[in-house]
This record gives structure tokens, sequence and C-alpha cells, in this order.
């Protein structure tokens, strides 16, 4: 538009314009067909300029791009350019990508300016490629995920059929760690690069290789008819200046690596480097975790083991302190019966001593008298009070003796037991004109025979005894069946015990007849006979005259 | 009965010491008239005058009560209660004369309102001298109301 200090009629200027112009002009008809082009778009294009005039667009427009966007070429407003991107293919074949500005003459003639956006469209892509690989690799869980990640973009970017990555381990050799796409069979790659021969010498300092699959020195493949890697490049990856990895890639198809190629790799190897070293970092890490969670359980179970023990430990301890407790109970007990026992038996021995003692100095101040009238009554009876201290103690070591010495324990016929007592009993009781009955197959028992028959001799003793003036004596040894146990009883119908002496007879020393010749220890042993074979005694009677009956148990496991 | 010769009821079980006692007290100027019972229901049944013991002439009420505290069935204890509930016999002093230094029994003893408690030694010449001891000061010095005296 405006005025301009060149005249427009200038054909040489504007020819000029024309034909050097950075961008490729080209001018097309109605139908598509060139009606000129300048050498630039030529180039672009890779046709001499008579043969591009003999084409038309749909000519170069790839067909593929035509389908995407076909292709109109109606009249668009004059004067407006409008701007596209069209896929070209050249004449050997090769494509690229033209942003197209064209505007339309008023005769209907097109022009076009066209730039080669491939690098950027490249470029444009490589980026958009690099962020879906960031996207995959946030995705990639361990160093393996992230090598292949890695591995399979750096292939598809630099166009190419296979690759494999090396890392560096600690003596700075790179060792395979993932290969993709090179079949077993072929010559494939090895399991190591050396650093201190080629390549892995230059690939150490930085230097990338490219070339072809003679560089990693001579492979013969297992199967000549597989298909051969060609075109190889291995491509260092650095971070913060070292090289901690090596990136191969080749094709089976090119012998070269094209420089797209490698402008690409070496534009990917930075990305791939700061990717294996996170990954390796993180399964570092995750390794170190590992190891810790598995050492905190290992101390968490040693802990628990050490605390179950010490619970034992003092569950142990709480059960001996609970046995010392009872057995400290047990042992006041036992004190205080011991001391309520020793008072009783001082307490009864001293009685008879004060007897022996007292004749004795009646009998002194007699013979100081001359009185001889009570000397021989007297003599008498501290004969008597030292015989009956003698059988006090007698029955004293009896009675300490039940429960700390034990016989054997055998079957025992309560009927034969009795029988036999009464036998022995014999000369020390009278026993005629009493009617004695016993009853015959009483369950028997287990037990001490020996303590057994002094029980029975005992009882039967007392029941004799205490007949009072009964005109028609009568004692019975049975048995009865009382809540499913057994209650063996020795009846007499003689002067009966009041109730409230039922308990006071088993105690220690208590008589409740002094004139009768006992010593007050006969029914206490009784007793502890009977509990240490784990049964109970007791006594049934109304006393007055109507009878006394004494029962036991003994329990018939023992 | 001579007026002199104040009774006591001596309640013993045991036959032999009721003999030592007897002898002792017979060389008390005057000597006593002793009444001895054996058990703790014969005490009650001399004191409350029941059978056997309902003549006066041959029971008479004593002056002074000598209790053993140990008796076969009713205790000594018990007797003492009843006798220091009636209202007729609560007044005569009873003296627990007992083989028991047990300081539980002396202390019930007392709580029942016994008069003294002796306890009987078991050397002789010390039994004898509690018993010339008890003559001279219970049956001497002590006044009591149930004694005629022959000076007014």
């Amino acid at each position: 538009m405006g005025g301009t200090r060149v005249d427009a009629t200038d054909g040489d200027l504007f020819r000029a314009i024309f034909e050097n112009s950075s961008e490729g002009i080209a001018v097309i008809d109605r139908s598509g067909r060139y009606l000129a082009a300048n050498q630039v778009y030529c180039d672009m294009l890779g046709y001499p300029q008579e043969e591009l005039l003999e084409l038309s667009v749909f000519d170069v427009i790839t067909k593929e791009d035509q389908q995407r966007q076909p292709i109109r070429l109606e009249r668009p407003v004059v004067g407006q350019p409008l701007t596209l991107t069209r896929v070209l293919e050249r004449k050997d074949g090769t494509t690229f990508t033209a942003e197209i500005s064209s505007f339309s003459l008023p005769d209907g003639r097109l022009v076009g300016f066209h730039r080669d956006i491939t690098a950027r469209i490249n470029a444009a892509e490589l980026v958009r490629q690099q962020r879906d690989l960031g996207l995959q690799l946030a995705g990639a869980a361990t160093l393996a995920d992230t090598l292949k990640i890695c591995l399979q973009f750096a292939i598809v970017t630099a166009g190419m059929d296979g690759g494999a990555i090396f890392l560096a381990d600690q003596t700075g050799d790179f060792v395979l760690a993932n290969r993709i796409g090179i079949p077993e069979d072929s010559a494939g790659m090895p399991a190591r690069l050396r650093r201190d021969t080629a390549p892995g010498r230059s690939l150490a300092d930085g230097t990338p290789l490219y070339g072809n699959h003679r560089m990693l020195a001579d492979r013969r493949p297992s199967n000549p008819d597989a298909p051969q890697p060609k075109a190889l490049a291995l491509v260092p990856i650095t971070r913060e200046r070292e090289v901690i990895a090596v990136l191969a890639v080749t094709s089976f198809r090119l012998e070269e690596v094209s420089p797209t190629a490698r402008s690409t790799l070496e534009a990917v190897s930075m990305q791939l480097g700061q990717a294996i070293a996170r990954a390796r970092l993180e399964a570092e890490l995750r390794e170190q975790r590992a190891r810790l969670a598995h050492e905190v359980e290992e101390r968490t179970k040693a802990l628990s083991a050490a605390n179950a023990r010490l619970q034992e430990v003092v569950a142990g301890h709480e059960q001996t302190l609970a046995e010392r407790a009872r057995l400290i109970a047990e042992l006041e007990a036992k004190n205080s019966e011991m001391e309520r026992f020793i008072y009783t038996v001082s307490h009864d021995l001293r009685t008879p001593v004060i007897t022996i003692k007292g004749f004795v100095g009646l009998m002194e101040a007699d013979l100081e008298e001359g009185n001889i009238d009570s000397l021989l009554p007297d003599l008498r009876r501290i004969g008597d009070a030292a015989a009956r201290m003698q059988r006090l103690l007698d029955d004293l070591i009896e009675f300490s003796r039940v429960g700390r010495i034990n016989g054997p324990s055998e079957k025992v016929s309560i009927s034969t037991l009795a029988r036999d007592a009464l036998v022995s009993l014999g000369g020390q009781v009278r026993t005629d004109g009493v009617r004695i009955h016993i009853e015959e197959d009483m369950p028997p028992v287990w037990g001490d025979r020996k303590r057994l028959m002094e029980v029975m001799e005992n009882l039967l003793r007392n029941a004799l005894m205490f007949m009072g003036d009964q005109e028609t004596p009568e004692v019975r040894v049975g048995a009865r069946s009382e809540n499913g146990e057994t209650v063996y009883f020795v009846q007499d119908n003689g002067i009966g015990i009041a109730s409230q002496y039922h308990e006071r007879v088993f105690g220690l020393f208590e008589r409740l007849d002094s004139g009768q010749d006992g010593t007050g220890v006969g029914l206490t042993i009784t007793r502890r006979v009977i509990e240490h074979h784990g049964g109970r005694i007791w006594i049934e009677s109304a006393g007055d005259r109507r009878g006394t009956t004494v029962c036991f148990t003994i329990p018939s496991t023992q | 009965m001579p007026g002199n010769a104040p009774p006591i009821l001596l309640v013993e079980d045991n036959e032999d010491h009721a003999e030592i006692t007897r002898r002792c007290l017979g060389k008390l100027t005057p000597p006593p008239a002793l009444y001895h019972v054996s058990h703790g229901e014969a005490a009650l049944a001399y004191l409350f005058r029941r059978a056997p013991y309902e003549d006066p002439s041959s029971s008479p009420a004593p002056v002074v009560i000598l209790l053993d505290l140990r008796l076969p069935r009713l205790s000594g204890l018990e007797v003492l209660r009843e006798i220091k509930k009636d209202p007729h016999l609560k007044s005569i002093p009873v003296i627990a004369l007992t083989s028991s230094d047990r300081h539980e029994d002396m202390r019930l003893a007392y709580e029942l309102h016994v008069n003294a408690y002796l306890v009987k030694p078991v050397d002789f010449k010390a039994f004898h001298q509690l018993i010339v001891d008890f003559g001279r000061f219970w049956l001497k010095w002590n006044r009591n109301p149930r004694r005629r005296r022959r000076d007014a």
C-alpha cells in the first residue's frame, strides 16, 4: 500500500526479490498447476525447475496431508494472505513440513510463500514428545521401567529400530542394562563396554560416536540370515559432568545415523540423564527404605520376643509372689496353730505336775508331823498322775505323727477293720452285755490301714465308754449313701453329746467328762487321720441320753 | 453348823487338785467348811438349790466361791456369768482359781465381774502360801455380809 520510492514496474528488482527470497515462492493457477517457482522452492522440493513446472500441488502435497486437509483452491479474499501448514514430498521421496503463506491475485493465480518448518515442527514435536516422556517417566516405578521408557523414546524419536542402555558401574565400565528391538541371534550388543578400550574410552570422556556396528568390534552373528544392525549411535549420558550411562541406538535399514537423529539423541540425552539418575537414586532410596523397614521389623520382632519373655518372667514372678504370699499365709496359720497347740499342751501337762508336786509337798508336811495315814493313797495319786503324763506324751507323739509319717495306701474293708478293732479293744473296755452290730460288705476305702484301725478303735472305745446307765446298750457300725458319697458311722445309744459340744469334742485335750480315762487327744487324732485321707468327720447327737452317731467320709479315690 | 466354819464352794474338775486344795484349806484356823463340785452344771444346781442340793443344811450357801475356769462341759466363764446375773447370787465373791495364766481368760473373767483371779502355781510351797494368803485375806480381813461375826 502506501507510496514507495521504487518504481512498481521495475521488473528486475521484483525478479531479484523473487529469486533471492529466503523463502520458497511458488505461483499456481486455480487448478493447482505450477506457473512459476523460485530456486529456493525448487531446492526445497528437490526438483529442477523445468520438471517442477510440469507438476501441480496435488503431486507435491503428500496424500496423507491431503486426506488430513483437502486442498481448496477457491478464491480467497483478495489481498488477505492465508497461512497454513502442509507436508510436502520431495523428489527423492522424503517429506518436510512447510508453513505456507498464500494470497490470491485478482486474476485467480495463487502465490505461496513457503518456509521449511520441519525443524520447528520436529523441535515442537520433540518438545511434546519430551513432555510425554516426562509424564511417562513420572509413572515409572522402577529403574528398569525408567530405562525401558527412555530407550523406547530415544529409538522412536531418532527414527531407529532398536537400542540398548549401558549403566556405569563402580569400575567405570558400562554394563548392559536394557535392550530393545535387537534379536538375540543378530550381532546384538555386548554385555559390557570397557572404559579402557574403544569405544568405551571415548564415551567415558563424553564423546558421542556415530557410525555403524563395526564400532563395537567384530561380532559374529549366530544366525547370518537374521537382520543385521547397521547404523549405530553411541551417546554418553552425563549428569553433573559425570558419564552415568551410554545410550546405544541402531537401525537395521539405514547405513548411517542422520544428522537429525544425532541432534535428537543429543537433545534427549540430558533428559535421559536426569531420568536415569533420579531412577537410580529412587531405586537406592527404595532399597534403603526396604532395608530399614526390614531392620525395623527385625528389631520389632526381637523387641516383641523380649517383651513376651519379660511378660513371662513378670507373670512367673507374680505367680511366685502370689505363691509366696499363699505360703506365708499358710505359714502364719500353721504358726498360730502351733502356738495354740503349744499353749494347750503346756497347760495340760502342767496339770499332772501340779498334782505330783502338790502331793509330794503334802507328804513332806505329813511326814514332819509323823502323820502316815495318807502316805499310801498320796503315793498312788502321784503314780497315777505320772502315768497320765506319760499317756499324754504318747498321745501327743502319735498326734504329731499323723500327717507326717504316711503308711502305704491300701484297700481297706471297713467291716473287717471294725471287727479287728473290737478284738483289740477286748481287753480295754466292757463289751459283754453290749449288742454290737457291724454291717457286712460296706464299700471299701483306700488308706493307711494302721491309722484307720486307730480311728475305728477310738470310735468304738468312745461308743462303749459313754453308755451311761443305758440298760440295753447297743453299738452299730454301718454306712449310708448321701449326696453321692458313702458316709460311714459308729452309732451308740449312750449318754449322747449336747449340740454345743459337737465341735468342741474334737479339740485338743477337750474332755466332756473328767472322770474318764481318756487324755482328750483321741478324737483330735481321729479327725486328723480322717482329714488327712481327704474326708470329713462330724457328730450327730440329740444329747441327753439319746445316743451319739459319729459319721465320717473317706473319698474313694486316693 | 459351826458359825466359825465359813462354807466355801470349790468348783474344780480335777480330783487331785481338789484334794490338795482341801488339805491346804484344812490347815487354816479356823478351817473353812469346803463343799466341792466337779463341773459347772453341778455348781449352778448347788447355788440355785436345785436337786440334789435342795437342803441348805447339807448344801449351805457359800461365803466365797473358788472357781476353776477350765471345766469339762459348761465353762467356768459361763458359770461366772450366771452367778453374776442372778440378783441373789451376784453378791457372793467369786475367785477364779485356775491353771490358765492367759491374759485373754483373765480379761474375760474381769469383764464378767470376777472378784479376784488366782493362778495355781506349780510349786507346792507356793500353792500352799497362796491358800494361806487366800484364807487370811478373804476369810479374815475381808468383811462379808454373809458372815455372822461373833463380835457385833
